[in-house]
């Protein structure tokens, strides 16, 4: 989207540029023609304006059709919500269509006789200054852009919507645009005069020297304000490209006065052509640039927040054929949530017996807070994002408000359970999650440390009721807050287990 | 003789200018807005895909005036046995197992004579990424905001802080 923008803008910049150079200098020069009786100038003003409208005044009119899309892209690129309301485009866009109408009327009239009245030369000069005005406001809503940061608060406060960046980009179009008209203007001395006017052996002299000072006047112009416009831009905005843009306006620029250098003192061929081209190539280097800076102010800035990625789920699980929920329920509570919570004791994070009473009869709740978990305890680290599918969300959630607790999870073993079991079971759900017997995980591997406690099963059990930090290379370990009986079951379970324990 | 001054004086001209743009290009890379960093973190994983808020390892941006860089601990803590098979995170272990500390690239740096507090920040309930960008998404931090004091004011104007010089300047 940004990069039709930017084309829309090359092709639009130059032809406003155009349409701005040749009618000021064709009002100049109409004036001074005028003023001083002076037949050439005349001439000049007429195929300047002639030139900038073309043969057809609809062309003049078709060239302002990108507005409006220029106008519509500038709100939709921007994060919603757009910072000004559609109507307040009207403004620049009638500007610029009553100046061009403006416009029209003075070409059409000085079609018909080069000696002017003096309303149709106000008629000029006001849609001039329209356009003037509006090329301003364009430039102003441009320079909004490479300070993303204060866009959000223009509805707050309009005063936001000014700053440097949109006066130096709108004078160096200004001298792009002067540059380029004196380019055109070099153009004509060779050209055959329209009519049956007498040919005048002075005119091609005096357009050369109009055109050249145009095309001279922009090209000293260029370096001093692409200079501002770096400085006025804001440090994220800048990039290489920027600079190295930059860096070919200027050396366009310097192409151009040399061309023309030799060409003041020894009037020969027609640099014209090549003077526009090389005025055009600015244009380009110049969009070229802004682009560039536009990208990087907005780096960062655009790009919504993704939906969350599935991540970490497991993945293929066949719904069983029995309570298919309550089974992928019980799959995903093992893979996601146990590592942190168990049901009667605090671990990483809360007990589940605590806060999944808040959740009684409330599913959608639970849901929510699974898909984007929030701080709501201080004493506990916040749970990070999960990244489940959605039917694994609400599996796990069903699975908890019904299942947990009521299944005879080894938290609440029968009594039955003889005690083996039940300290393989406590193993399983509680210690596993940050120990294995061979490898080290979080802590380290039990047969490294439980050797330690072989003939102490005492010792072991205090250990696990109230650990403590004994090895710099490992956080320490939690208290589990088992009960005293799944303490003991585990200790026997876990010296019986290891090599060289009891 | 006047032409050779001339072409001298064009030439100057020109060259100065571009010097200039030499300039700022330099002054611009010695501020570089990404630097690299001793370890290619990225933050498009730990706060974009598993979205960890970022006060899960910027510990202290809720609660004092500075958002910290992590300790070790916090790495070390998953990937004591996440990734391990991964070039940076073996180049973090080394870190942690010869305790040096990363030295980190700052990327938002204010000068001495500014109060800045993140708590007051956060607490007037402004989201991080309202002045570091979308952290999440780039694979680099690179600097979202240029930290000038304009920037600082206007916002502050807009949204009824205090415009107090001593709000900042202590």
């Amino acid at each position: 989207m940004r990069y039709f923008l930017a084309a829309l803008l090359l092709a639009y910049l130059p032809f406003l540029g155009i349409l701005i150079g040749g009618s000021t200098s064709s009002l100049v020069l109409n004036f001074l023609g005028r003023e001083n009786r002076n037949a050439r100038s005349l001439r000049l003003s007429k195929e300047l304006i002639e030139t900038v409208a073309g043969n057809n005044p609809f062309l003049f009119l078709a060239g302002l059709l990108p507005f409006p899309i220029v106008a519509c892209l500038w709100q939709r690129i921007l994060p919603p919500p757009a910072p000004l309301p559609w109507f307040s485009w009207i403004l620049p866009f009638g500007a610029l269509l009553s100046g061009c109408l403006l416009l029209s009327f003075y070409r059409s009239a000085l079609r018909r006789t080069t000696d002017l009245q003096i309303l149709h030369f106000r008629a000029g000069a006001a849609g001039l200054l329209a356009i003037l005005f509006a090329s301003f406001l364009l430039f102003v809503l441009l320079g909004t852009l490479f300070n993303p940061g204060k866009l959000q608060l223009i509805r707050g406060n309009a005063v936001f919507i000014l700053s440097y960046k949109a006066l130096a980009g709108f004078f160096l179009f200004l001298a792009l645009s002067f540059g380029l008209t004196g380019g055109i203007a070099l153009r004509f001395p060779g050209r055959l005069p329209a009519g049956t006017e007498k040919p005048d052996p002075e005119y091609p002299g005096y357009a050369r020297s109009v055109g050249s000072s145009l095309a001279l006047g922009g090209a000293f112009a260029v370096p001093a304000l692409v200079v501002l416009d770096l400085i006025s831009l804001p440090s994220t905005a800048l990039s290489l490209e920027v600079f190295a843009a930059a860096a070919a306006a200027l050396v366009l620029a310097l192409v151009v006065v040399l061309i023309l250098y030799p060409y003041l003192e020894n009037p020969a061929g027609r640099p014209g052509g090549r003077i526009s081209i090389l005025y055009l190539l600015m244009f380009l280097a110049f969009v070229a640039g802004e682009q560039a800076a536009v990208g990087n102010a907005f780096l960062g800035r655009q790009a919504p927040r993704k939906p969350p990625f599935p991540a970490g789920g497991p993945e293929g699980q066949m719904p069983g054929p029995a309570e298919p929920t309550v089974e992928k329920g019980r799959t995903v509570f093992q893979d996601a949530c146990r590592a942190c919570h168990l049901v009667e004791s605090r671990l990483v994070g809360p007990p589940l017996k605590d806060v999944l009473s808040k959740y009684r009869g409330n599913l959608e709740n639970l849901k929510r807070y699974i898909r984007d978990p929030a701080k709501v305890n201080p004493d506990y680290p916040l749970m990070p994002h999960l990244g489940l599918k959605e039917e694994e969300v609400d599996a796990v959630a069903r699975y908890l408000l019904t299942s947990v607790g009521k299944e005879s999870l080894p938290e609440k073993p029968a009594a039955a359970m003889p005690a083996e079991e039940k300290g393989k079971a406590v193993f399983e759900t509680v210690c596993s999650s940050c120990h294995r017997f061979d490898t080290r995980l979080v802590g380290p591997p039990f047969n490294e440390v439980v050797p330690k406690y072989a003939g102490n099963v005492e010792g072991l059990k205090r250990f696990i009721r109230n650990p403590v930090k004994t090895n710099a290379g490992y956080p320490a370990m939690p208290m589990l807050g088992l009960k005293e009986e799944e303490i003991d079951a585990v200790a026997r379970y876990l010296l019986a287990k290891v090599k060289g324990g009891g | 003789m006047r032409k050779k001054i001339a072409i001298l004086a064009l030439l100057g001209y020109f060259g100065a200018v571009l010097l200039l743009v030499a300039g700022l290009a330099y002054l611009w890379y010695r501020t570089d807005p990404a630097p690299e960093q001793p370890i290619a973190f990225p933050h498009t994983i730990h706060a974009g895909t598993l979205r960890l808020p970022c006060t899960f390892c910027h510990l202290f941006a809720e609660r004092s005036r500075f958002a910290t860089a992590p300790p070790m601990q916090i790495c070390m803590g998953c990937h004591r046995t996440i990734a391990t098979d991964r070039e940076e995170i073996k180049k973090l272990t080394r870190y942690y197992d010869e305790k040096r500390s990363i030295e980190w690239k700052r990327v938002y740096a204010l000068p001495d004579f500014i109060y800045f507090s993140h708590k007051r920040h956060i607490k007037a309930g402004l989201e991080c990424e309202a002045c570091h960008g979308d952290v999440a998404s780039m694979k680099r931090v690179r600097r979202a905001s240029n930290l000038v004091m304009g920037w600082c004011v206007s916002c502050h104007r807009v949204r009824n802080a205090p415009m107090d010089c001593y709000t900042c300047h202590k």
